[in-house]
């Protein structure tokens, strides 16, 4: 099957996902280097498959999100990074929740 | 009653910490056999430890040298009463600091620098594992003599278990007072894969004499390999090699390591379109940050491309190494049959994904059929992908 594994639903599912993960940052890194290269690292909590890969995806999606809130700001990079060590640490996503709640608090 | 045995500091104690299948126990006999060897009476004890894995043993043993009365000696190590700490693994031996029994004024303390990781080093979703510098530093401060080498590396060189190379640590370390020789004959005398244990024991007491510096980690990543096989094939990965030669320095290792897992899950073609991605990149890089941006793109590209999928799984479950792992690990003779059950639960979604894009996406988007599909795919499979040649088929064909 790894002969047609390019024409299988997976594969357009993850080359949409790494297109839009890798546009993303190479958009941030013309403005702020650093935060580019942090968006590059949080494809980090994406790994495994079937329900692992779900719960990194999600982590993922809501790293990325915060984004927007943070946008203009020269410390984004360090609160991406923030958000990302707190995903990768907390298996109940306690951490990372806490996190997105102090950014809102500022932002 | 004038034969009082009372210097205690002739009773040598040594205290010897392995986890299951390490050998602790072979190394316990052949020491206890070398001191009555050497006409020194001694005695062992074993005290099954529950560790945060699967039950690290403490080995305990004293010995002194026969003065016609029976000594008698005691069953458990006591902190700050250690003469020689061995332990067959890094965290161990940072255990055994932490319990107290390496002290600055006589412990000698023997130690494989390799790693087996806790359970609790695992579930981090990061990464968990342990910093070794802590435990080396505080050997350091702790010990009055450390010996810390890849004990594991020099055991396994060589074809024998970590046993053998600890007790060459040991020999080398001349903290008991028996000669070379007398180590050897012990090995002679317990029959079982001598020449392979000889061996080992040789290169430990080398690895030991030879350097203070540790055994350098043989770099995989970045080394240029020459890969064999249909010239057309070579060629075209050479073609790929040279275009990473042309890269700036910093991204060349990473590039490389990429293409490497790139052709190993899909093909050359594949890798050569990752290649032209970090190409584009590196081009517009900014020289003066170093390439990072490029660099952690390298990286985390080839893993995003290098996805688990149901083909890679079965891949990867399916390559003739890991039944060799695994007969190995079982510790099966080839004229064993071995009976291998795998575990699958695959998701709805994964079925789905592992279908045509079109046909997949008509599931997902039915109602009906994706809620079918659940229900059959919740309970989870079995396979025997050992032998039945339909199951082994079943997993082999999705690759």
């Amino acid at each position: 099957m790894k002969r047609w594994r390019r024409a299988l639903l997976r594969h357009e599912q993850e080359l949409k996902h790494w297109s839009l993960w890798l546009d993303l940052a190479n958009k941030h890194r013309n403005e702020n280097y650093a935060l580019g290269v942090e968006i590059l690292k949080c494809r980090r909590l994406i790994k495994g498959y079937g329900d692992t890969h779900a719960r990194g995806q999600s982590k993922f999606d809501q790293v990325l999100h915060m984004l927007q809130p943070l946008e203009g700001r020269q410390d984004a990079a360090n609160w991406i990074a923030r958000l990302r060590e707190a995903a990768l640490k907390d298996v109940d996503g306690s951490k990372l929740e806490g996190t997105i709640k102090t950014i809102h608090s500022f932002v | 009653m004038n034969q009082v045995f009372n210097s205690s500091e002739k009773i040598i104690k040594i205290a010897i910490l392995a986890v299951g299948g390490q050998g602790g126990g072979v190394l316990t006999n052949w020491i206890v056999d070398l001191a009555e060897r050497n006409g020194w009476a001694a005695q062992s004890t074993a005290v099954a430890g529950v560790a945060q894995r699967t039950g690290a043993t403490i080995y305990y043993i004293e010995m002194a040298q026969s003065s016609g009365v029976r000594p008698i000696f005691a069953l458990a190590p006591a902190p700050g009463d250690v003469d020689i700490l061995i332990s067959a693994e890094l965290m161990e031996a940072g255990r055994a600091i932490m319990r107290g029994f390496v002290t600055s004024d006589r412990t000698t303390l023997i130690a494989s620098s390799h790693r087996m990781l806790a359970v609790s080093e695992k579930i981090v979703p990061g990464n968990g594992i342990a910093d070794n510098s802590d435990v080396l530093k505080a050997a350091q401060m702790s010990a009055s003599k450390v010996i810390i080498k890849d004990l594991d590396a020099v055991a396994r060189e060589n074809g024998s278990v970590i046993s053998s190379s600890l007790f060459g640590a040991l020999a080398a370390s001349n903290a008991l007072p028996f000669s070379e020789n007398s180590y050897k004959n012990t090995i002679r005398a317990s029959g079982k894969g001598i020449e392979a244990s000889l061996r080992s024991f040789t290169a430990a007491i080398q690895c030991v004499e030879q350097t203070d510096e540790e055994h350098p980690p043989t770099a995989v990543i970045g080394s240029r390999i020459s890969p064999i096989g249909k010239t057309s094939l070579v060629s075209r990965w050479n073609s790929l090699a040279n275009r990473i030669d042309k890269l700036p320095l910093q991204i060349r290792d990473m590039a490389l390591a990429g293409i490497k897992k790139l052709v190993d899950f899909q093909d050359l073609d594949y890798a050569g379109e990752y290649l032209a991605t970090i190409e584009t990149m590196a081009h517009s890089d900014n020289p003066d940050e170093n390439y990072e941006f490029t660099v952690q793109a390298a990286k985390y590209l080839a893993n995003a491309m290098a996805y688990d999928d149901v083909i890679r799984v079965a891949d990867l479950k399916t390559r003739s190494g890991r039944f060799g792992r695994i007969q190995q690990e079982i510790g099966a003779t080839p004229e064993q049959l071995m009976a291998l059950t795998e575990y699958m639960h695959p998701r709805a979604s994964e079925i789905c994904a592992t279908l045509p894009r079109s046909i997949g996406r008509w599931i997902e988007s039915s109602k009906a059929l994706s809620s079918w599909l659940e229900r059959r795919c919740i309970k989870g499979r079995r396979f025997e992908s050992h032998r039945c040649i339909i199951s082994f088929y079943f997993t082999y064909s999705a690759v």
